[in-house]
């Protein structure tokens, strides 16, 4: 996945979640594995299902967790990538 | 046919195992294995009509593989034909019921009932409940779990293998163990109730008996006597993950299984509190969990 700010950030079609307040669990319809999301990730996660870009996501970020921009979107880079290694992300 | 207990005119004997609301009728054509199941379950058969019938026969392979840990994760379905493992166990969940029970024709190598691995075997009984539970709609769960009840209250000990299952059991002779291994949370009423099994721990000792549950124990062998009330995924997912996955003979274990663990688990936490126990190899973790629900 090509990241940059203006990328739409879409959550999987194929994928079930379920919240356990502070935690969530997502598995893939059609795989065997979940993951689970807690903390900082939860919170992109949830905020991630609004159909924001990057960008909108960083600002978020930053406002939430006080955190430098060149730190916020390096963390927050990360972690979309790892959701687009898992399929549970697309562009 | 109904009544349970020997049949010698019929040759047919057939054995009803009692599984909370549930009653499987296992019939067998032999008396050997008749009365394998009174001294493996150490229960009588009981007098109520079965909801199952199961027909159970030996069948003699040339060789056989491993015994799996698990009859959920090796089941290959084909429509209602079941195959567990290699052909360990083999049946078919038939359409047509017999004077209102479900029948199932089971072929099952000996080694299932003779071994020490006669445990795992109930785990195709498990999926026999559920097929059944899924027929009456209950909502019942079976959960690997010790049961305790004291004082006319139900105490539901849970926690992955070696957690300290089976010593709270051994710890808790003054009072009544339900069972070490298996025991269903009913929820299916306006009370909820911990219910015994006659599935096998290694708590032989077992007294069956029902009672509202007082509260979910998730087990931690600790150097203390503490409890503390959970909340959120650190109680529902410890829950989830002993809950027994709900899968009839006729369905197949998928990662959405879990999701339906986690609901139940989740469920259950809405009417029942969950706590950590952290307890030391003695009795006085009923002091701590008296002090604890007070």
């Amino acid at each position: 996945m090509r990241l940059d700010r203006d990328t739409l950030i879409r959550i999987a079609g194929d994928i079930t979640e379920r919240d356990l307040g502070d935690e969530i669990i997502v598995i893939k319809n059609s795989g065997s594995e979940f993951h689970t999301f807690r903390d900082t990730a939860l919170d992109i996660w949830k905020k991630a299902h609004e159909g924001l870009s990057a960008g909108e996501l960083l600002a978020f970020v930053m406002k939430e967790y006080s955190v430098a921009e060149d730190q916020a979107w390096q963390d927050l880079v990360a972690f979309l990538h790892d959701l687009d290694d898992k399929k549970l992300i697309r562009d | 046919m109904y009544g349970g207990g020997r049949k010698e005119g019929e040759a047919v004997y057939c054995y009803h195992l009692q599984i909370g609301s549930a009653v499987c009728g296992i019939r067998v054509k032999s008396s050997r294995l008749f009365t394998w199941c009174e001294d493996y379950f150490m229960a009588p058969s009981v007098p109520a009509a079965p909801d199952m019938l199961i027909d159970l026969r030996l069948a003699r392979y040339s060789s056989v593989g491993m015994v799996p840990d698990s009859f959920f994760q090796s089941k290959e379905l084909s429509g209602r034909t079941f195959r567990m493992k290699g052909g360990l166990i083999q049946g078919r969940l038939h359409s047509r019921t017999h004077g209102g029970a479900m029948r199932v024709s089971l072929k099952v190598h000996p080694v299932m009932i003779e071994t020490d691995v006669s445990r795992v075997f109930e785990q195709c009984l498990y999926q026999a409940y559920f097929s059944i539970l899924g027929q009456k709609g209950a909502y019942a769960p079976l959960i690997h779990s010790s049961g305790v009840i004291k004082d006319g209250k139900g105490y539901l000990f849970l926690g992955p293998s070696e957690a300290g299952k089976s010593t709270v059991a051994a710890l808790s002779s003054a009072y009544q163990v339900i069972n070490d291994e298996i025991t269903i949370a009913d929820i299916s009423g306006r009370l909820p109730m911990l219910v015994s099994t006659l599935f096998n721990g290694l708590f032989r000792a077992k007294h069956p008996g029902s009672a509202p549950l007082a509260g979910i124990f998730v087990l931690h062998k600790s150097s203390r006597d503490r409890m503390e009330l959970l909340s959120g995924s650190s109680a529902v997912r410890p829950v989830a993950d002993q809950i027994i996955p709900p899968l009839g003979l006729d369905a197949q274990m998928t990662a959405h299984t879990y999701f339906s663990q986690l609901d139940i688990a989740a469920a259950l936490q809405e009417r029942v509190p969950v706590y950590k126990l952290e307890f030391t190899k003695s009795v006085q973790f009923w002091h701590t969990i008296s002090r604890g629900i007070l």
